[in-house]
C-alpha cells in the first residue's frame, strides 16, 4: 500500500512539475513579449532622437543658430610659437556683426 | 436489460469509431491544419548602411517609418461599441484616425469608402503616432513598418550623395554606385503565435536574421565642405555668375576634405532639383585655360628647354609659325619676363614663345601623362574623362593652344589634381572619397591605399611650385594670399562654349598650401561670372578663405619663414 501511494506521489509531484515548468515558460514568453515590444520603442525613439540631435548639429544649423545669437566666424587661426614666443597669423579680432 | 446494455454498447463503439477515425486517421493532417493556423512569418528589415563623413558625423542615415494603408473592402465591418462614441463603418473609423494621422476626417473618408483591398493613406508617419494607430485595432486599418532614408545636414555634400527613391534604393551619386553594399538583406522570423502574438514556447520556430548594410566612411569633413559650400554660394551670387565649384584635397594622400557645386540638390527632396548632373565638378568640362600653363612649365623644365630665369622678351601680340597670332588678355608694350615671370603675369605669347620649342608629341603626353583625358579614378558616378583629342587631329591653331589650356577640357578635379600633383613631388595621388566600410558587427575595413605615379621628377616639381607661388606673391593671384602662409598657384581666365552656342568665360583659381611644405590643393572654378572674367579677381578671394580655413581645421602652422622667388623680370 505504501509502495502505490508513493508511486503515486511521484507521478503527482511528476505532472504537476510539468505543468509549473510549462506554466513558467508560458509566462516567460509573455514577458519576453512585452519587453520585446518595449525594447523595439526604446530603439526607435532613440534612433529619432539621434536624426533630430544630427540635424541639430550639422553645420548650417549651427551657423544659423550662431548667426541669431550674434555670433561672426573667426578671422583665422592665430598661432602662437612656443620656442621663442612670437606669434603668427594672427588675425585681428572679428567685429560684432552689424 | 439487454437492450440498454447493447445500446450503451452501440453508442460506445460509434464514439470509439469516430475517435480512431479523428485521432488516427485524420489525425496528423488536422494537427498540421492547426499548427499553420498558428503559425506566422515575420520580414525583417535588414537596414541599409550608413553613410558617415571622415569624423564620423552622419550624412545618410536610416530611420524606420510607417506606412498606414486599409482594405477599403472590410473597414465597413466597423462598429463603434463601448465608451466610444460615434458613426460606424467607415465614418467612424476616418473619425478615429483624423485626429492621429493630423488629415481632415470628410477627406479621410473618402479614402476609405471603395472596393479596393489595399490603398495607402499615409505615408511616413512616426513609430510614436502608428503605435497609436496600432492600439486601436481598427479593422482594415494596416500598419507596415518600413525604413526611410535622411540625411541630416541638407544640402550638405548632396551632390557626393545622391539621393535614394520611395523604396530605399539608390537613384544617383554614392547611394547609387555604392546601393549593393548598402542594401541590407531582409530577414524572416517564423513562429508559433499566441492569441496576442507572442511567440508559443516550445512551438516550432525558425529564424534568418536580418544583416544590416555595411555602413561607409568618407574622407569628407563637414565642417570643411560646409565652409566650401557656403563661401562658394555667396560669391556666385555676388559675381551674377552662372554656377560654380570648390574642392579641396589632401596633397599627401589623395584624399577629398570637400567638393562642393554650387547648385547642390538637397537629398531630402531631390524632386527639387533642376535636373542634370548630379556634381559638375566631375561631370562638367570646360576649358583650364591658363591653369594649363602649369603643365606646359613642367614640360618645359622637365625637358630643359629653358630655366626659371631664362629671359624673354614679350610681345603683346605673337605669332610662333607666321600663320597663327596669339595675343596677352591685356594690351601692353613689349615686356622683358623671365619664364617665372611668363607664368606670374600668366601670358598666352610669353608660354608660346617658350612652348614652341617643345615637341607636339611631348605637348601630348605630358598633358595625358597629368591625368587629362581619363578618369581620375574617383568612387563618384557619372565622371565625364573630358575632351583630349588624339595628337594627330590637333588643327594647326591647336597645337600652341594646348599650351595655354585651350582646344581641350577637363572637369574642375582633372584640374586640381594637376596642382596636387606638383604639391607631391610630382606624384600623382589618385583622388579618393571612400575611407573604408565599417561592417554591421562594428569591424571598419580601410580602403585600398591609393595607386602612386611619378609625373615629372620632384626637382622639376619643386621649381614649378617656387615658379607658382609668384603668381600669388606678385602676379595675377595677389587675391588667394592667406595671411601668415606661404602660398602657390595659378589663376585662370579661360572661353567656355556654352550650350546654345554663345561664349562664355571660366574663371578659376588653383593653388596649394602651404608652399613650403604643401598639404591641400584648393580648386575654385566660377562660371560665367558677370562682375569681372579674372580668376585673380573672382575666383582667387574664395581661395584664401577656405584654404585659410582648412589650413586652420588640420592644424597645420604657418612656418613663418618667407621664401626665395625666382625674379620675373630681367
Amino acid at each position: 500500500m505504501p509502495f502505490i501511494l508513493a508511486c503515486m506521489a511521484v507521478l503527482a509531484g511528476a505532472l504537476l512539475s510539468a505543468l509549473l515548468l510549462n506554466t513558467s515558460m508560458a509566462s516567460t514568453a509573455y514577458a519576453k513579449y512585452d519587453l520585446s515590444n518595449q525594447l523595439g520603442q526604446l530603439d526607435q525613439d532613440a534612433k529619432d532622437k539621434q536624426a533630430a540631435l544630427d540635424a541639430q548639429a550639422s553645420p548650417a544649423h549651427l551657423a544659423e543658430a550662431a548667426a541669431a545669437l550674434g555670433m561672426v566666424p573667426t578671422n583665422g587661426t592665430g598661432w602662437l610659437k612656443l620656442a621663442d614666443g612670437s606669434v603668427q597669423g594672427a588675425p585681428e579680432p572679428a567685429g560684432a556683426a552689424g | 436489460m439487454t437492450f440498454l446494455t447493447i445500446a450503451i454498447v452501440l453508442t460506445l463503439v460509434v464514439f470509439g469509431g469516430r475517435l480512431v477515425y479523428v485521432q488516427g486517421l485524420r489525425g496528423p493532417s488536422i494537427a498540421a491544419q492547426a499548427r499553420d493556423a498558428r503559425l506566422v512569418s515575420v520580414a525583417e528589415l535588414g537596414g541599409r548602411g550608413e553613410i558617415t563623413d571622415a569624423d564620423g558625423v552622419a550624412l545618410a542615415a536610416s530611420v524606420e517609418r510607417y506606412d498606414i494603408s486599409v482594405n477599403q473592402k472590410t473597414v465597413p465591418e466597423y462598429r463603434s461599441t463601448g465608451a466610444v462614441d460615434g458613426p460606424d463603418g467607415a465614418a467612424g473609423v476616418a473619425a478615429r484616425l483624423a485626429p492621429l494621422l493630423d488629415m481632415n476626417a470628410a477627406e479621410l473618408g473618402g479614402k476609405l469608402v471603395g472596393d479596393r483591398g489595399f490603398v495607402y493613406i499615409k505615408k511616413g508617419v512616426l513609430p510614436d503616432v502608428a503605435r497609436e494607430v496600432r492600439k486601436l485595432g481598427l479593422p482594415g486599418v494596416n500598419v507596415d513598418r518600413v525604413a526611410e532614408r535622411v540625411y541630416p545636414n541638407g544640402n550638405l555634400a548632396g551632390n557626393v550623395l545622391g539621393f535614394v527613391n520611395s523604396n530605399g534604393t539608390g537613384l544617383d551619386g554614392l547611394e547609387l554606385s555604392l546601393n549593393d553594399r548598402l542594401t541590407g538583406t531582409a530577414g524572416e522570423e517564423t513562429y508559433e503565435r499566441g492569441r496576442m502574438g507572442q511567440a508559443i514556447p516550445g512551438g516550432y520556430s525558425q529564424e534568418t536574421p536580418a544583416r544590416q548594410g555595411d555602413s561607409v566612411t568618407l574622407t569628407l569633413k563637414s565642417d570643411i565642405q560646409f565652409r566650401a559650400y557656403a563661401a562658394l554660394k555667396a560669391q556666385v551670387a555676388a559675381t551674377g555668375a552662372d554656377s560654380g565649384s570648390v574642392i579641396v584635397i589632401d596633397t599627401k594622400t589623395g584624399e577629398i576634405y570637400a567638393i562642393a557645386d554650387s547648385n547642390t540638390v538637397d537629398p531630402n527632396n531631390p524632386g527639387d532639383s533642376n535636373g542634370g548632373s548630379l556634381s559638375s565638378a566631375i561631370s562638367d568640362v570646360f576649358e583650364p585655360g591658363s591653369t594649363g600653363k602649369v603643365i606646359t612649365m613642367s614640360a618645359i623644365l622637365d625637358n630643359h628647354v629653358a630655366t626659371p630665369l631664362s629671359q624673354w622678351s614679350v610681345p603683346y601680340e605673337y605669332s610662333p609659325d607666321g600663320k597663327e597670332t596669339f595675343h596677352d588678355s591685356h594690351p601692353h608694350g613689349v615686356l622683358q619676363l623671365t619664364t617665372t615671370g611668363v607664368l606670374a603675369e600668366s601670358s598666352n605669347t610669353g608660354t608660346v614663345m617658350i612652348g614652341q620649342n617643345l615637341p607636339v608629341q611631348t605637348r601630348f603626353d605630358y598633358l595625358k601623362k597629368f591625368g587629362f583625358g581619363s578618369k581620375t579614378g574617383i568612387e563618384m558616378p557619372g565622371e565625364s574623362v573630358g575632351i583630349l583629342h588624339p595628337v594627330d587631329s590637333w588643327q594647326r591653331r591647336d597645337k600652341f593652344a594646348v599650351l595655354f589650356g585651350q582646344s581641350l577640357s577637363v572637369t574642375a578635379l582633372q584640374a586640381t589634381q594637376v596642382f596636387a600633383t606638383i604639391a607631391n613631388g610630382g606624384v600623382r595621388v589618385e583622388p579618393h572619397i571612400i575611407k573604408g566600410w565599417t561592417s554591421p558587427d562594428g569591424t571598419f575595413t580601410p580602403s585600398d591605399p591609393p595607386t602612386t605615379t611619378q609625373v615629372v621628377s620632384p626637382e622639376t616639381a619643386q621649381t614649378v611650385l617656387t615658379m607658382m607661388e609668384s603668381v600669388v606673391d606678385d602676379g595675377t593671384g595677389s587675391s588667394a594670399a592667406i595671411p601668415g602662409y606661404r602660398v602657390a598657384g595659378k589663376t585662370g581666365t579661360a572661353q567656355a562654349w556654352l550650350a546654345n552656342g554663345a561664349q562664355g568665360i571660366t574663371a578659376s583659381f588653383i593653388g596649394v598650401a602651404p608652399a613650403d611644405d604643401p598639404r591641400i590643393a584648393v580648386a575654385v572654378i566660377l562660371h560665367n561670372p558677370r562682375s569681372s572674367v579674372y580668376g585673380g579677381v573672382v575666383a582667387a578671394p574664395v581661395f584664401s578663405d577656405v584654404a585659410g580655413y582648412t589650413l586652420g581645421e588640420l592644424g597645420v602652422a604657418p612656418s613663418g619663414t618667407a621664401g626665395t622667388l625666382f625674379p620675373t623680370t630681367w
